[in-house]
């Protein structure tokens, strides 16, 4: 959602603006849980007086609703309940401008949303059955440590990476299945180990070597351009690592200059020239990517990236007959600066100089805990989270009050922002514990049923808001839901896979003859469903008419709603069938693997009623089972 | 860069919820979320005043990676191999050799060659082409695909109203209902999927049952509990209109002899089925269908040089092209059918011109380009503007603004040929304004207008 439907809502409702609504959240709290709400494990917490501030801001609050005359909710709210800052965030400011929250998910509903959230899986029913059954006052973060714990999250935030860094076999001729492997184990070492995203990244921006025999250069190897002048791979890794690592795209200024261009867009960006962006393009300007021949043919080429001891950002090219997509460039050669602060190398081997200036900048931690809440909480603080303008951050240097900013900063909470960022540098910077703040926090923990407005449930973060699986995650939960793994062979990664979450880029599986098979069948599945290529085509989770046609008529999912068959021999409707359960029972059961709660007893009265006379016991299972898999919210995180 | 007209506006990951819906509200979604879209609409269309309204369909062709002018429709003297056989007919100059049907059927083409990019990089060029708007990350979310605004506007039928062949057309309804959203097929010769055809003999009626309990069982069909599932609803209920009806399942069925025809190609096929679709006047209004590859910066007339493994050079693109279209046009008006259809074929910019780059192939540029229109009230055999020698500059504009024409001005030219205010504008959820052609940002402000030199 972009910013500006956030600010509406003040405008409309006369009530506080930024100026209003920040004061008491600037001082920002560092780091919120301290004796009150008990020690966690990651993040280090000093002694923080949350009560007294606490009190002063509700305080406030209610000073600003008497004084602008603001309905007050229903909503009543004492930070009793809070689990963490975030919670504090965001239920302080919906009791501030009277919006009601939802209400609580139900346990089963929690279950779902966040075993997909965390692993891109489905809970089975026995799965269900347990957690909505246990009365541990523990369970749910029982739960979250053991999906944080899972192969399943290693499998599914690897996918998460990968999709980010696109770095796909099928990156023209010179990334191949060999580099692709190491990379995407590269990224998975990373997402099964407690490291630091710090180090993770410095690997990513300074790799050398052997892009065959060495995961990390495949990152850059993935930005090179093919028959381009050489500053053209250059301005192209440099757009990815300021958007990957610090959420700012920065491809306009490498063509032209800010102004006159990107006043109404991004003002940061609006004061930048194209000169700015040559001096951080530089930092890249004395790597050498060597390309080499891996077959005879020269069909496939790796890479073997070096860097010089000396030289700049050059704007002669070396073909005057090629000058490459972007407009000429002019003077120079340009030594490194940085963009985003004006820093200069300190020593010779300037890749090294620019990852220790992105990784120790705030605004990396900043963009990668946005890029993570745009996950978990469906829409980022600053949306779209690779849309970061650092002018409009501050709220204490809110930019001019005109359009089309009108002097509104970009984040729709900076303060919760600024925490998340703190934490996440407290933490050491590692994924697990800040994945665990958000998704612990109460206010992850509501329903996505509400009565409120779908605006307010937007702008407030008021209600859970559902997330249309991803191609692999649909994949996978009709797999996991009808028991029908199907084996998938990929070259590279030892033995079998069964599910698509574990797939190492959108080329896979792929078909070993020309002959259809199931790699073939599978493959259109996730290119339907929106998967993207990691190259030319995006991953697309919107939805139209093809899908549901694909989903029920496609041979890889009702065959699944079968009987045991050749091909699947132990299918949920083959158990059933076989089994002495009772229909209820059976109905149960179905719903458990696919909705992942009981059935309504509308659904069951409706499921019982199915006129069926013809029917075996087995086609009427599968009829209910099938009947389940389409409905729409088997196809939501909700 | 290399062409990628998708990756400034799609993320992982992200819901997509149709802005209407939100302005409508929460509590509205539930019925109107769920009605079929003609209701939504005057029960009688009838033209925007001062529209042409000659046209009820839109073929867009777009050749993503923009192709190089100066070796196709503003053809310049020398660039082609020398070999190769240079045509004018009509007054279209036009190499036969790689276009050997277009330079057969020049009366039927109008060739626009005053036309100009304000972008030069392909991700904001192609959402140009995809939106008539410059790409600005606070508004993208509120703008629609022309596509959709065309479906938005004009009377539906069984057919989806906005249909995308050969991928994803780049954006989608946005703020608009997400019924007039792209219905976007990869295969498109033989979609496989109008059929339930898992019970022999029994399947349909197999498949009406289970659908029915799927109706009554559902509870979020009854109601929604967010606009995202009522969307989701309401794409099922498009999907069973779809199937069991011969006169949409027929659209993608496709003819041996007429794919032999058009050529065993991803375009020839999506062209058939184009055409198909259009001779069903069933309500398919735009009709997108990407060619892609055209980003030609090496080797451009290697026949049968290859990026990825599929063809980049211009030679086998524009013979593709080239057969595919000219079966296309001929079929369209042996059927009558062409005078209603306006065919619009272009890229998203130029490319340099004078002698190939070092590679053997030609970079971006901006500053010249064209574009193709064909049927549809518009009239064949003309040219409209010139570029100067080498084709680096417009020479003359060639039509009333005396500037060059901007892909604004030819979305003009597209609504008013639907019969669709060109001038039109809409609230946004977000309190802005969505103007169906935007003021062009090329220096001096110029206001959209309809290329009225292109109509017979």
């Amino acid at each position: 959602m972009p910013a500006l439907t956030r600010f509406r809502h003040f405008v409309i409702r006369g009530g506080p603006t930024r100026a209003a609504l920040l004061p008491a959240l600037v001082a920002g709290f560092a780091c919120q849980m301290g004796a009150q709400y008990g020690p966690t494990p990651d993040i280090a917490c000093p002694a923080y007086p949350a009560a007294m501030r606490h009190q002063d801001e509700l305080a406030r609050a209610r000073e600003q609703r008497v004084k602008n005359n603001i309905r007050r909710g229903p909503l009543d709210y004492n930070g009793s309940q809070d689990v963490n800052f975030i919670d504090t965030q965001l239920f302080s400011r919906m009791y501030r401008d009277g919006v009601t929250p939802a209400g609580p998910a139900s346990d089963a509903e929690f279950l779902r949303r966040v075993t997909l959230d965390l692993t891109g899986h489905i809970p089975t029913a026995q799965q269900v059955l347990d957690y909505t059954a246990s009365t541990d006052p523990n369970k749910s973060n029982a739960l979250i440590e053991s999906l944080l714990g899972s192969s399943q999250f290693v499998d599914y935030w690897t996918l998460w990476f990968g999709n980010t860094f696109q770095v796909t076999s099928q990156y023209y001729d010179f990334i191949g299945i060999p580099g692709r492997t190491l990379f995407y184990n590269f990224v998975r070492n990373f997402v099964a180990s407690s490291g630091s995203y710090q180090d993770f990244v410095t690997a990513l921006i300074t790799g050398s070597g052997d892009t065959y025999q060495n995961g990390a250069p495949n990152y850059l190897m993935r930005g090179l351009q093919y028959s381009q002048p050489v500053q053209d791979s250059f301005d192209e890794i440099t757009n990815r690592v300021t958007t990957h690592f610090l959420g700012v795209q920065t491809t306009c200024i490498s063509c032209h200059d800010g102004r006159g261009h990107l006043e109404s867009i991004n003002l940061f960006l609006a004061g930048k020239k194209r000169v700015d962006f040559w001096q951080q393009s530089a930092f890249f300007a004395r790597m050498n990517i060597l390309r080499e021949a891996v077959d005879p043919a020269g069909a496939e080429r790796k890479g073997i990236i070096t860097d010089a001891a000396a030289g700049g950002y050059n704007s002669v090219l070396a073909d005057p007959n090629n000058p490459g997509p972007r407009p000429a460039r002019t003077g120079g050669p340009y030594s490194a600066a940085y963009l985003f602060g004006g820093q200069t190398p300190q020593a010779g081997n300037w890749r090294q100089e620019l990852a220790r200036l992105v990784v120790n900048d705030r605004q990396f931690a900043r963009a990668f805990v946005n890029y993570l809440w745009a996950q978990l909480y469906r829409i980022g603080i600053v949306d779209p989270p690779s849309g970061f303008d650092l002018a409009r951050l501050d709220p204490a240097n809110p930019p001019p009050n005109v359009p089309p900013f009108n002097g509104q900063i970009q984040p729709s909470n900076p303060a919760l922002l600024e925490q998340l960022t703190d934490a996440f540098i407290a933490s050491g910077y590692q994924l697990r514990p800040m994945i665990r703040l958000m998704v612990q926090a109460r206010a992850y923990h509501l329903s996505s049923v509400y009565t409120g407005s779908q605006v307010q449930a937007e702008q407030y973060y008021a209600k859970a808001l559902p997330r249309r699986l991803s191609a692999e995650e649909i994949y996978d939960a009709v797999t996991t839901a009808t028991n029908t793994p199907t084996a998938m062979t990929v070259e590279g990664i030892p033995g079998t896979l069964y599910y698509a979450g574990q797939l190492p880029d959108p080329s896979e599986p792929r078909s070993s003859s020309a002959v259809l098979d199931t790699n073939n069948y599978i493959r259109d599945f996730l290119g339907g469903f929106g998967r993207g290529d990691w190259n030319l085509i995006a991953r697309d989770n919107t939805s139209n008419p093809v899908l549901p046609l694909t989903y029920m008529n496609s041979n890889t999912v009702t065959p699944r709603t079968f009987g045991n068959t050749l091909f699947f021999g132990d299918s949920l409707v083959g158990r059933l069938a076989a089994s002495t359960a009772g229909d209820q029972d059976a109905v149960t059961q179905i719903a458990l693997a696919t909705v992942g709660r009981p059935p309504t007893a509308a659904e069951m009265a409706t499921a019982l009623a199915y006129p069926v006379p013809a029917y075996s016991r087995e086609q009427w299972l599968s009829d209910i089972l099938w009947v389940y898999l389409n409905e729409t919210e088997f196809f939501f995180s909700h | 860069m290399r062409p990628n007209s998708f990756s400034v506006i799609k993320r992982p990951g992200r819901i997509r919820i149709s802005r209407r819906d939100l302005l409508r509200g929460f509590g509205a979604l539930g019925v109107l979320g769920r009605l079929p879209a003609e209701v939504l609409r005057p029960a009688v269309w009838t033209p925007a005043p001062g529209t042409r309204a000659t046209a009820q369909t839109c073929i867009f062709i777009n050749l993503l990676g923009a192709p190089s002018h100066v070796d196709t429709f503003d053809y310049k003297a020398g660039n082609a191999p020398a070999n190769h056989k240079i045509v004018t007919s009509n007054g279209i100059t036009i190499n036969s050799t790689i276009f050997p049907n277009l330079s057969a059927i020049t009366g039927d083409l109008c060739v626009i060659r005053s036309m100009q990019s304000v972008e030069e990089a392909h991700p904001r060029g192609q959402w140009a082409v995809h939106t008539a708007h410059s790409s600005n990350p606070a508004v993208d979310a509120e703008t629609p695909h022309i596509g959709a605004v065309v479906a938005s506007e004009l009377p539906a039928g069984k057919f989806p109203a906005f249909l995308a062949l050969n991928g994803n057309p780049g954006q989608g309804s946005a703020f608009l209902s997400g019924a007039y959203g792209p219905t976007t097929t990869q295969t498109s010769c033989g979609f496989p999927y109008f059929q339930h055809d898992f019970y022999g003999g029994a399947s349909q009626q197999r498949f009406d049952q289970k659908y029915a309990l799927l109706k009554a069982l559902d509870p979020s069909r009854a109601s929604a509990p967010d606009p995202a599932y009522a969307n989701f609803d309401a794409f099922y209920e498009t999907a069973r209109g779809m199937m069991y009806d011969p006169a949409i399942g027929n659209v993608f069925s496709c003819a041996d002899a007429d794919v032999a025809r058009y050529g065993n190609t991803e375009i020839g096929k999506a062209l058939l089925v184009a055409r198909q679709a259009v001779q069903a006047r069933n309500g398919a209004r735009f009709i997108h269908v990407l060619h892609q590859n055209w980003d030609t910066h090496a080797q451009m007339y290697t026949r049968g040089y290859r990026l990825a493994g599929t063809l980049a050079n211009l030679w086998d693109l524009a013979v593709e092209l080239d057969r595919g279209l000219g079966a296309l046009v001929a079929d369209l008006k042996a059927s009558g059918d062409l005078a209603r259809t306006l065919i619009v074929v272009m890229g998203e910019f130029g490319r340099t011109p004078g002698p190939l780059n070092g590679q053997g192939g030609r970079d971006h540029l901006k500053t010249a380009m064209c574009g193709v229109l064909i049927g549809g009230g518009v009239a064949g055999g003309r040219v409209i503007g010139s570029t100067d020698a080498i084709g680096r500059v417009t020479a003359n504009p060639g039509w009333s603004q005396n500037r060059g024409i901007y892909i604004q001005d030819i979305t003009a030219t597209i609504y008013s040929a639907l019969g669709i205010d060109w001038t039109k504008t809409l609230p946004t959820p977000s309190g802005g304004t969505f103007q169906y052609c935007p003021i062009i940002s090329n220096g001096a402000n110029s206001v959209p207008t309809p290329v009225n030199e292109v109509f017979a």
